[in-house]
């Protein structure tokens, strides 16, 4: 057999990402998430903001709420966002929003302009239905406070508190409904709420949440027969969501902040 | 048309028991843009399109490609694939990473006889006719042949 030899495949980097809080971020990794939600943002094709938006709500609808399937949904969503912000800005984090801390959305949301006075991506966003769909708002917007819900800081003592899973994902999914109905506007509406750049901050709270609690006395596993279940749309299943290292990532600082957690790991500090 | 002729690629030492079949083997074959063709030919370096597709004019077979097509996306979206972005990344490979594509060529080999060595040419063109050829049809890492024994 003649065979020419091929140059061996260049290594991957195998380091964990940490994610950290919004409100701990250097100003150069804010700028970084700015960078890397605006170059998201100016890819119209799978690679993009916009496309992972429609994953959600308008246009396919994927996300699994109230039900087995809405922790590992999510986490595998957030999976597959970041590692699409990573390809555009490789240092990327995805940052959480810790309502447990703080009556108000983290300023970098919600400031008009960027440091370099440009439109605040954080902000809004468009909204770009990829299919047929009923009349989309044209951008994304907030009503905070405006629904007859309380508002942040939230308490997590109950949810901590929870030993089964069924028990612990009821009692987080309440307090996530009730941040989403809060911030209100489009955030509020599962159609378009994944357009707005908050919704990932959000939702990397409450899947660090989940992590804190998988890693202490009380965390345990789905139910068995959910474990083989392919989430939408690229398969991954329960059982590959259930340990965040093996996904790549991990948090920042995150056994001090809810109690009943085990110490954070060794060695933790921000991303990038 | 694009005309890409090899380097002597070596055969077995004709002393040795004879190989039962051999093949042409494009690594890391790039199939971004529309599907083409390949019109391979063995021990003929000016083989061109006007060369009969005959085994006496070296001709082992066309092997047509269906490849990506036109590109839709925002500028980058085809540019080919660079790979996994870490150890932890489990998306599927990019469906334009580069693939390895084989083409059996055994008859056209032996009917060059004994020899040692033998120079590949390959014809790319578009498949559909009625497109502007694009400069570069036909990229790939390495080409192989193997034989069997």
């Amino acid at each position: 057999m003649t065979v020419t030899a091929l140059a061996a495949p260049a290594p991957q980097p195998t380091n964990l990402v940490l994610r950290p809080s919004v409100t701990k971020l250097s100003p150069a990794e804010l700028a970084t998430l700015r960078s890397a939600i605006a170059k998201a943002l100016a890819l119209a094709d799978e690679r993009g903001y916009q496309f992972f938006a429609n994953w959600h709500g308008v246009t396919f609808g994927y996300c699994r709420h109230h039900e087995d399937l809405f922790l590992p949904w999510h986490r595998a969503y957030l999976y597959y966002f970041e590692l699409a912000l990573r390809e555009v800005e490789p240092t990327l984090a995805l940052p959480w929003w810790d309502w447990t801390a703080s009556p108000t959305i983290p300023a970098a949301y919600t400031d008009a302009k960027d440091p370099s006075e440009n439109e605040n991506v954080l902000l809004k966003a468009p909204i770009k239905p990829w299919g047929p769909a009923k009349e989309a708002p044209p951008e994304t917007f907030r009503k905070v406070g405006k629904a007859p819900v309380h508002g942040p800081p939230y308490d997590l003592t109950y949810v901590m508190a929870a030993t089964s899973y069924q028990d612990f994902e009821e009692r987080l999914w309440e307090i996530h409904d009730t941040v989403h109905v809060w911030v209100g506007g489009t955030m509020g509406n599962p159609d378009w709420a994944a357009y707005d750049p908050l919704f990932w901050a959000h939702h990397t709270m409450v899947d660090r949440i989940w992590r804190i609690w998988q890693h202490s006395a009380n965390g345990a596993n789905p139910p068995a027969g959910s474990l083989d279940t392919a989430l939408e749309p690229r398969g991954m299943r329960v059982r590959e969501t259930l340990e965040v290292r093996s996904l790549g990532y991990d948090y920042v600082g995150t056994a001090d902040a809810v109690a009943g957690t085990i110490a954070a790991p060794a060695g933790a500090k921000a991303a990038g | 048309m694009q005309r890409y002729v090899s380097d002597p690629l070596r055969l077995p030492d004709p002393a040795q028991p004879p190989f039962y079949r051999a093949d042409l083997e494009l690594v890391g074959l790039e199939k971004s843009g529309p599907s083409f063709v390949l019109d391979v030919f063995v021990g003929n370096p000016e083989a061109d399109a006007r060369t009969p597709h005959e085994i006496t004019s070296g001709w082992a077979g066309t092997m047509p490609v269906f490849a990506h097509g036109d590109c839709w996306g925002s500028r980058g979206h085809c540019d080919t694939p660079s790979g996994p972005i870490s150890a932890f990344d489990r998306r599927l490979p990019h469906a334009l990473t580069p693939v390895n594509l084989a083409m059996e060529i055994t008859e056209a080999i032996r009917f060059l006889g004994p020899v040692e060595e033998v120079v590949v040419t390959i014809l790319a063109q578009e498949a559909d006719p009625d497109r502007a050829e694009r400069e570069q049809i036909l990229r790939f890492r390495t080409l192989m042949l193997v034989t069997y024994d």
